[in-house]
C-alpha cells in the first residue's frame, strides 16, 4: 500500500498517477456482484471469467472488475464490457468463452446476451440504450458499475476524495454548512429534514466538552428495500467521504469519532465498510491529521439490533449506548442531546453519499435538479436525486435513481416497463411498511417529499411497491399492519395495543365478519394510534389503512356488504364453481379435503358451497381450468 | 417562567415538566407509567396534553405532560375534546388488555368507557407493561426483572423467566405497580414474591416482621452500614427518629 498522503496536493498527485497508469482503452469486463446478481450466480460467473483469463494468459491485457449492484437486478447477472460499453444480461459461466473471444479480443457485441425491450422489441447495445436506465439520473449509483468497491484506488481514480480535499484545503466549516443548506439536500432516511439545517443546529448546540457525534444510519429495516445496502456494498467510500466532510463542518474537537450503524443482516456491507475505513486510514484520509491539515476524525462501525425500530433515531442511539433498541421520547432534539446526551447529528447513509456530490457540483447545480425553490427556504422543495427500490408487479424491478419530481407514471411505466403479464396498474405503495397506497389518479403526481406527504403517503427511505389489479387492497392493509404488529417495540400503549386491535378489525373484514361500524372503528382507532404513539413507527402505522380507506373504500364495502373480495384474494370470501370445461376426470373430487365435490366419471362435477372451505385445492389440481373462483 | 395551562398563568420552576407544574397547582392529569422518583418512561400516553406551536401557528401538538419540559410562554390545554378522545381510546385499548384490573376500569369509566369496544385478550392479566416495576427494581439497585419478548408479546419477567437470584424481596415492584399485577404474599416472617420465599427479619424495636434478610444485606452492601442498622421497621424508625428529635429540642 502507498504511503499516507500528507497534503491536499499529494492526493491530487496520487490521483494523477493512478489515472496515468490506467489505459481507458484497455479492455475490462465489469461483473455485477450485488445481492441480486449473486443470487443468480454472479460469483460463479466471476470465477469462470478469471479462470478463462488465466488459462489464455490474458492477465495483463484484460481487467476483470467485480462491482456492487448495477440496479437492474431483474436481469442479472449483468456484465458490461469496456471500452465499448457493451451491456450483457442474464450471463452464465457458459458465455465466458464467447465474451473473451468475440467481445474482448474481436471487439464485437454478442447479440444473444443483449437486452431486448419486451414491448418495443428493440435491442440495446449499451447500458444507456436500455429503457430501464435511459430515464434515470444516476448521480450516486453510476459509480457502482465503474469501481471495485474493495479498491480505494478505483474510487480515487474516478475523482473520489476530491471533494474532501477541496473542503479541507479551503473552506470554513460554516461555508460547508451554508453550501449544504443552499443545495436543498433533505434527509433520505425518513422525514426529509433539511440536512444543512440539522448540521447547523448541531454545530451551534453547546458542547461543554467539545464532543459532538456524527452518525450514519445504515439500518435499512424496510422489507424489500435495498438502496442503502447497495450503496454500502457498492461504494462505501462515497458514504465515508460524506461523513468526513460532515464531521469537519459540524466539529467535534473533544472526541473526533463518529459511528456508522449497519443492519445486522448485511455482513457484506460490514465487510466492505470496514475495509474502506482501513484503506482510508492507511492513506491518511481518516484518523489523525487528515491530509496533513490537522483535522482529526475516525469512525466506528456498529451492527444493528436486528429490529425494524432500531433504525429510528433515538432507538439507534440507545442501541449504540448498549441499551435495548427502543425509542425514547425526547423533547429536546437529538442535535442538542442525543448519543450519551451529547449533540448528535444523525443522517441516513444515502444523505451522506450526496454530500461529496454537492461539494463537487456546487449548491446551485445540485439544486437545479428537483422540485420547488430552495434558494431561500430549505423546506421549499426537494432537490437532487432519490434512489428507489422498485419492486412488485412491474416488468423491470431493481434500484432506480431519478431526479426528485419525476412522476410515478414515469418511474413505473418508463423505467419499470409497466405492469407485468399485461395486467392493469392498481396502486403503488411508497415509503416502506407504514407508507400509504396511492391509486391510479396519483400517477401523474411528482414524486418528492411534500407531494407524497400531501397525498397521505411518504418518501420514507424509498421503497416503492407496485400492485396490479389482482391485488386486494384490504388484504394489503392487513399485511402491513400485521408486519407492524410484529415490529412494534411495545413501549407505548397506542402502538402496542392499537395495532393488534387494528389487525383484528382488518382480519374481520377480509374474513367477511365485519360490518360498516368496523370501518368507523378503524378510522377512530387510527387517530388514536397516529396521535398518541410515542415514536414515528406508531405515528405512521395507520397510513396503509387510512390511505386504502380513502382511495379504495369500495373494496372494503364489497367485503362487508356483499361478502365478496373483488380481486378474488381473500380466501374466506371466495366462491368456487365448476364450469362446462369439466370432463369429469374426478381429480378434484379425490383431492378436495372437505369432500365438498360431487360428480361421476365423465360428468360435470359440482361443488357444495356449504361444505367448501375455500382452500383452492380443486382449482390448483384441475388441468382443464374448469374451476372458477369469484 | 410562566406557562399558561387551561388559560391560567402558572409559575414554573426550572426543570419542571408540565406534569410537575400541573400537579403542584392542582390540575388533574391522569398517569399510569409515571412514578415519583423514577425516571420518566412515556409509554402509557395517558398524560397527553395539547401544546400550542411556537408563535401560535398551526394546529396544537399532542405531547405527554410527564416528559414535556415547561417553557416560558407555552400554552397548554389538558382537557380538550381531542385529548379526551385520545385518553378514552388509550383506556379502551388497555381495558381490552386488562379487563379485570380495577385501576383501569375506574380510569376508563371516568372517560366514559364502560366496556371495551375491542377484542379482549385471550389470557388477560393485569400488567399494562408500564415498566414502573422494572424502573423501581433498578432504582433499588437489584435489576432483578426486565421485559422479555417484544411488542404485544412482551411481559415482565425474571431473567430466563425463572431465575430470581438477583431479587432481594424488597417488594418495591409490587408496591409501585399501578394495577397490582405482581403477586407478593407476606405470611408471618415469610414473604413470597417472584417464585421465591424470603425470610423477613424481626424489627429490633417492636419485634414485628420488617424487611427481608436479603434486602437488609443488599442495603448494607450499598451503604457500607451494618445489616443490623436496617433491622428496624419503618414505623419504629420514625418513632425513634421523632424521639431523638424531641431529645434534641430538650423536651
Ligand atoms: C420505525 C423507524 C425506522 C427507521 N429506520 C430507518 C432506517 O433504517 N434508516 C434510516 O436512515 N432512517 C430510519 N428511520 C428514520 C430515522 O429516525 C431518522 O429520521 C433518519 O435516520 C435521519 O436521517 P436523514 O435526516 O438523513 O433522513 C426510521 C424511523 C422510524 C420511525
Ligand atoms: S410507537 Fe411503537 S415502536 Fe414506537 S415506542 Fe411506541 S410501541 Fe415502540
Ligand atoms: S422484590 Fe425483587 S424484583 Fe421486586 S423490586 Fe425488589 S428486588 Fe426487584
Ligand atoms: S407489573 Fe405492574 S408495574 Fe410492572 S409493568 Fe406491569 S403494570 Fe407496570
Ligand atoms: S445485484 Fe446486479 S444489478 Fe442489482
Ligand atoms: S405518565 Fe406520561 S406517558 Fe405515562
Amino acid at each position: 500500500m502507498t504511503r499516507a498522503l500528507t497534503s491536499v496536493q499529494a492526493l491530487g498527485a496520487f490521483r494523477d498517477s493512478l489515472v496515468a497508469r490506467r489505459d481507458p482503452q484497455k479492455p475490462a469486463v465489469s461483473v455485477c456482484a450485488g445481492t441480486g446478481c449473486v443470487a443468480c450466480g454472479a460469483l460463479k460467473l466471476g470465477d469462470a471469467l478469471r479462470q478463462e483469463v488465466d488459462q489464455r494468459g490474458l492477465g495483463d491485457k484484460l481487467e476483470v472488475r467485480i462491482n456492487g449492484c448495477h440496479g437492474f437486478c431483474e436481469r442479472g447477472p449483468l456484465v458490461v464490457c469496456h471500452p465499448q460499453g457493451y451491456f450483457y444480461q442474464r450471463v452464465q459461466p457458459a458465455d465466458v468463452a464467447d465474451i473473451i473471444e468475440q467481445t474482448v479480443l474481436a471487439g464485437k457485441p454478442i447479440e444473444r446476451l443483449q437486452y431486448v425491450d419486451p414491448v418495443a422489441g428493440t435491442r440495446a447495445v449499451r447500458q444507456e440504450d436500455v429503457g430501464f436506465y435511459k430515464h434515470q439520473l444516476r448521480w450516486l449509483l453510476e459509480y457502482n458499475g465503474r469501481i471495485d468497491p474493495t479498491s480505494i484506488e478505483d474510487y480515487i481514480a474516478v475523482g473520489g476524495y476530491r471533494a474532501l480535499a477541496g473542503v479541507l484545503g479551503g473552506m470554513r466549516p460554516e461555508d460547508v454548512i451554508a453550501l449544504v443548506r443552499q443545495s436543498g439536500l433533505r434527509g433520505r432516511g425518513g422525514g426529509g429534514y433539511p440536512a444543512g439545517v440539522k448540521w447547523a443546529q448541531c454545530r451551534n448546540a453547546p458542547a461543554a466538552d467539545g464532543v459532538r457525534y456524527i452518525i450514519g444510519n445504515g439500518d435499512e429495516g424496510d422489507p424489500g428495500a435495498f438502496m442503502d445496502r447497495s450503496l454500502m456494498e457498492g461504494n462505501p467510500h462515497l458514504i465515508l467521504e460524506g461523513m468526513i466532510i460532515g464531521a469537519y463542518a459540524i466539529g467535534s474537537p473533544g472526541n473526533p469519532v463518529g459511528y456508522i450503524y449497519v443492519r445486522n443482516e448485511y455482513p457484506l456491507a460490514v465487510e466492505r465498510l470496514t475495509l474502506a475505513f482501513q484503506q482510508a486510514r492507511e492513506l491518511g484520509l481518516l484518523g489523525r491529521n487528515i491530509l496533513g491539515t490537522g483535522f482529526d476524525f475516525d469512525i466506528r462501525l456498529n451492527r444493528g439490533g436486528g429490529a425494524f425500530v432500531c433504525g429510528e433515531s433515538t432507538a439507534l442511539m440507545a442501541s449504540i449506548e448498549g441499551f435495548a433498541g427502543q425509542p425514547r421520547a425526547k423533547y429536546v432534539h437529538t442535535v442538542e442531546r442525543g448519543l450519551d446526551n451529547k449533540p448528535t447529528n444523525l443522517n441516513n447513509v444515502e444523505t451522506w453519499a450526496n454530500v461529496p456530490l454537492i461539494v463537487e457540483k456546487g449548491a446551485a447545480a445540485y439544486a437545479a435538479v428537483g422540485t420547488g425553490d430552495v434558494s431561500k427556504d430549505p423546506w421549499g422543495g426537494s432537490t437532487g436525486t432519490k434512489i428507489f427500490a422498485l419492486v412488485g408487479k412491474v416488468n423491470n424491478t431493481g434500484l432506480v435513481e431519478v431526479p426528485m419530481g419525476r412522476t410515478l407514471r414515469q418511474i413505473i411505466f418508463d423505467i419499470g416497463g409497466g405492469i407485468r403479464d399485461g395486467r392493469k396498474f392498481k396502486a403503488v405503495q411508497t415509503g416502506g411498511p407504514s407508507g400509504g397506497c396511492l391509486p391510479e389518479s396519483s400517477l401523474d403526481m411528482p414524486v418528492d417529499f411534500d407531494h407524497l406527504a400531501a397525498a397521505g403517503s411518504m418518501m420514507g427511505s424509498g421503497g416503492m411497491i407496485v400492485m396490479d389489479d389482482g391485488t386486494c387492497m384490504v388484504d394489503v392493509a392487513r399485511y402491513f399492519v400485521d408486519f407492524l404488529v410484529e415490529e412494534s417495540c411495545g413501549k407505548c400503549v397506542p402502538c402496542r395495543e392499537g395495532l393488534i386491535q387494528m389487525s383484528h378489525l382488518l382480519h374481520a373484514v377480509v374474513e367477511g365478519r365485519a360490518t360498516e361500524a368496523t370501518l368507523t372503528q378503524l378510522e377512530s382507532l387510527s387517530e388514536v394510534v397516529r396521535d398518541a404513539s410515542l415514536c414515528a413507527l406508531g405515528q405512521t402505522a395507520p397510513n396503509p389503512v387510512l390511505s386504502t380507506l380513502l382511495h379504495f373504500k369500495d373494496e372494503y364495502l364489497a367485503h362487508i356488504r356483499e361478502k365478496r373480495c373483488p380481486a378474488a384474494v381473500c380466501q374466506a370470501l371466495l366462491t368456487f364453481t365448476i364450469n362446462e370445461k369439466c370432463t369429469g376426470c374426478m381429480v378434484c373430487f379425490k383431492e378436495c379435503p372437505a369432500k365438498a365435490i360431487t360428480g361421476e366419471k365423465k360428468k360435470l362435477h359440482v361443488i357444495d358451497p356449504a361444505k367448501c372451505t375455500h382452500c383452492g385445492v380443486c382449482r390448483a389440481v384441475c388441468k382443464l381450468d374448469a374451476v372458477d373462483v369469484r | 417562567m410562566i406557562v399558561v395551562i387551561n388559560g391560567r398563568d402558572l409559575h414554573a420552576r426550572p426543570g419542571d415538566s408540565l406534569l410537575d407544574l400541573a400537579r403542584r397547582t392542582g390540575i388533574d392529569i391522569p398517569t399510569l407509567c409515571h412514578h415519583e422518583g423514577l425516571e420518566e418512561w412515556g409509554g402509557c400516553r395517558l398524560c397527553l396534553v395539547e401544546v400550542g406551536r411556537p408563535g401560535g401557528h398551526g394546529a396544537a401538538r399532542v405531547v405527554p405532560a410527564c416528559l414535556f419540559p415547561a417553557r416560558d410562554g407555552l400554552r397548554v390545554d389538558t382537557d380538550t375534546p381531542r385529548i379526551h378522545r385520545l385518553r378514552a381510546g388509550v383506556l379502551d385499548l388497555l381495558l381490552a388488555r386488562c379487563p379485570e384490573s380495577d385501576t383501569i376500569q375506574e380510569l376508563a369509566l371516568q372517560y366514559g368507557v364502560r366496556r371495551t369496544s375491542f377484542v379482549e385478550r385471550k389470557n388477560p392479566d393485569k400488567c399494562i407493561l408500564c415498566n414502573v416495576c422494572v424502573r423501581a427494581c433498578a432504582a433499588v439497585g437489584a435489576n432483578a426483572i426486565g421485559t422479555a419478548g417484544r411488542g404485544v408479546l412482551g411481559e415482565i419477567a425474571l431473567p430466563f423467566h425463572d431465575d430470581p437470584a438477583a431479587c432481594v424481596g424488597c417488594g418495591a415492584c409490587a408496591l409501585s405497580c399501578p394495577t397490582g399485577a405482581i403477586e407478593m404474599v407476606d405470611t408471618g416472617f415469610t414473604r413470597r414474591i417472584w417464585q421465591r420465599d424470603f425470610e423477613r427479619v424481626r424489627c429490633s424495636a417492636c419485634g414485628r416482621p420488617t424487611l427481608t434478610r436479603d434486602h437488609a444485606a443488599h442495603l448494607a452492601g450499598r451503604t457500607g452500614l451494618s445489616a443490623e442498622s436496617f433491622q428496624v421497621c419503618d414505623r419504629c424508625h420514625r418513632e425513634q427518629a421523632g424521639a431523638r428529635f424531641l431529645d434534641l429540642l430538650g423536651k
